[in-house]
């Protein structure tokens, strides 16, 4: 458990709420108050900002519609060979009115429902980048790898992952996914790495020289083969035996003489995604909505609701409204 | 000794009534210290560092950890270093640059953008407003070891009992604790954070100064 993960999201909320495990409020439960309340803050808050640079025009084509999922356009640059600049914000009613639009290149944008649209009308392809503020990746429970209930495998708790924005659920493995490829021999380093795709299947790869074993953990995992297309990494695994050879799938991960160390490696948001100013105001958010469920905390639960309001308000002010310098902000004057 | 882990819990302790550990455990209010810790540096902003960093060739954005950053500083090869000028995204490109060096930068997301685009590394520093470390054993202390300032230490110990004070459902003692903790971090924000320079007018000595009636406490 790291801070703030949702493990230990959940326990500060469990702190407050005087229910130290599943009781009343279910585990998945709470994920799911705590998700929603980080996805709410985003979007009212504005704070969870990202840029699209696999944007393009398309010739006699105004809108540009593979936008990644967002709440809101704030700027978009034109990327060209020499020079990049950002694009005059316009309404649709100022298409073909705006001056100095004599030029082929775009010059304008406006946000239009799911799509941006430029003006003058394209003539050709253009890169694009957009500063976007998105909905935020979902919290996920880290995959938690140790040697399983069947200690030749390894084991993982449920996670969520994402591929080309695509989410995807995992469930847990405790028995545990075996580890696979040739014995490491005596005193020597092995190590696997876990990975999924899309079909949920957990895939062992094996390091490329685990036959003839590595002189360090360091040097094996080094020596890890490259991720697997449309895979994400899970977690890596290394190995060793000081007193015989260690055979994969076999040997218990918790025998004697076996040194095995387990690393979580998933890219995913395993802490709030929203910046930290924002993550104590996600806990009151969450602990407003648990209250609620409970007639009796029904009136404890607006009042906290009342505060995340407030609390939210103030950080996004911060947050959004750091203006411009001014050159009268740099003279001394 | 003040202002260590220890004493912050004896300290909320006292304000509980619970001299020792049974409705509230010390590793709840640990918990709730920590993240006291975290909400009066984030609403104050007081943990000032200046951390160095580094443009990378062809790349706009340069990341950072922290709140937020307030001031960048190109710190050149040879030469003094020289504050940029904060833009919003919407103006890059459109702002005078002499030469290929940074001249301009915003915050987006966790990371700045730097104006023009970086032809080169660049040297930077970053007045940054920071996070608390955390404080994990007894002899941590919310000065060396969260980096608070001592002016908002007993804000920590405000924030840990109001939310001790919610899991006991004293919603009424919490709210007041609130809305005095409140009151004292805009305080703190603007006493010691929210800073101007001096103009040029500020330091003439003045020909005469007038009081007006009631500027002196209702004189």
């Amino acid at each position: 458990m790291a801070d703030y993960d949702m493990t230990d999201l959940m326990l500060r909320l469990r702190d407050i709420l005087s229910e130290s495990s599943a009781v009343y409020w279910s585990d998945d439960e709470l994920e799911d108050i705590i998700n929603d309340v980080q996805r709410e803050i985003a979007e009212l808050a504005g704070c969870y900002q990202t840029i699209d640079s696999d944007l393009a025009t398309v010739a006699a084509t105004r809108t540009v519609s593979n936008l990644g999922a967002c709440y809101r356009v704030n700027a978009v640059e034109l990327i060209q060979s020499a020079s990049r600049i950002a694009l005059r914000k316009i309404l649709p009613r100022q298409i073909g009115r705006v001056a100095n639009l004599d030029q082929a290149a775009p010059q304008c944008w406006y946000e239009f429902g799911s799509t941006i649209g430029i003006d003058p009308l394209p003539a050709a392809e253009h890169t694009l980048h957009a500063y976007l503020t998105a909905p935020p990746p979902e919290i996920s429970p880290a995959p938690n790898l140790q040697a399983g209930t069947e200690p030749e495998g390894v084991a993982t708790d449920d996670f969520i992952y994402y591929l080309s924005d695509t989410k995807y659920a995992a469930a847990a493995v405790p028995a545990g996914t075996a580890l696979t490829g040739s014995a490491i021999p005596l005193g020597k380093y092995g190590a696997w790495r876990l990975e999924i795709g899309a079909d949920g299947t957990l895939d062992m790869v094996a390091a490329t020289d685990n036959a003839t074993g590595y002189a360090s953990a360091a040097l094996a995992l080094a020596g890890l083969p490259t991720l697997q297309s449309a895979h994400v990494a899970v977690g890596t695994v290394t190995v060793t035996k000081s007193d015989g050879i260690f055979t994969p799938g076999t040997t218990s991960l918790t025998a004697t003489g076996v040194t095995a160390a387990f690393t979580d490696d998933i890219d995913l948001a395993t802490t709030p995604a929203i910046p930290k100013q924002f993550w104590l105001v996600l806990l009151l958010g969450a602990l407003a909505r648990a209250l609620a469920k409970n007639p009796q905390t029904a009136a404890a639960a607006q009042m906290l609701e009342t505060l995340y309001a407030s609390e939210m308000r103030f950080h996004a002010y911060d947050f959004q409204e750091q203006a411009p310098d001014a050159y009268s902000d740099l003279r001394y004057e | 000794m003040w202002p260590s882990l220890a004493d912050a819990r004896a300290r909320v302790r006292r304000r509980l009534h619970e001299t020792t550990a049974a409705f509230w455990t010390d590793a709840q209010l640990n918990r709730l210290i920590n993240a006291g810790a975290l909400d009066v540096a984030a609403k104050t902003l007081c943990i000032e560092n200046k951390d160095a960093a580094a443009t990378t060739k062809a790349t706009r954005t340069v990341g950072y950890s922290g709140f937020r950053v307030n001031f960048v500083e190109y710190v050149p090869t040879s030469g003094d270093p020289i504050g940029l000028h904060r833009i919003l995204p919407r103006q890059i490109g459109r702002v005078k640059c002499d030469g290929a060096v940074p001249h301009y930068w915003c915050g987006w997301g966790d990371t700045i953008l730097i104006e023009p685009l970086p032809a080169a590394v660049s040297n930077l520093n970053l007045y940054v407003a920071d996070w608390p470390a955390a404080l994990t054993s007894d002899a941590d202390t919310l000065d060396a070891t969260a980096g608070l300032p001592a002016e908002v230490h007993e804000l920590v110990v405000d924030y840990a009992t109001i939310w001790a004070l919610v899991k006991d459902r004293k919603y009424a003692a919490a709210l007041y604790r609130y809305a005095s903790y409140v009151q004292r971090i805009q305080a703190a924000r603007s006493l010691y954070i929210d800073r101007r320079s001096d103009t040029r007018a500020d330091i003439v000595i003045p020909d005469r100064v007038e009081i007006q009636s009631g500027q002196r406490g209702g004189g």
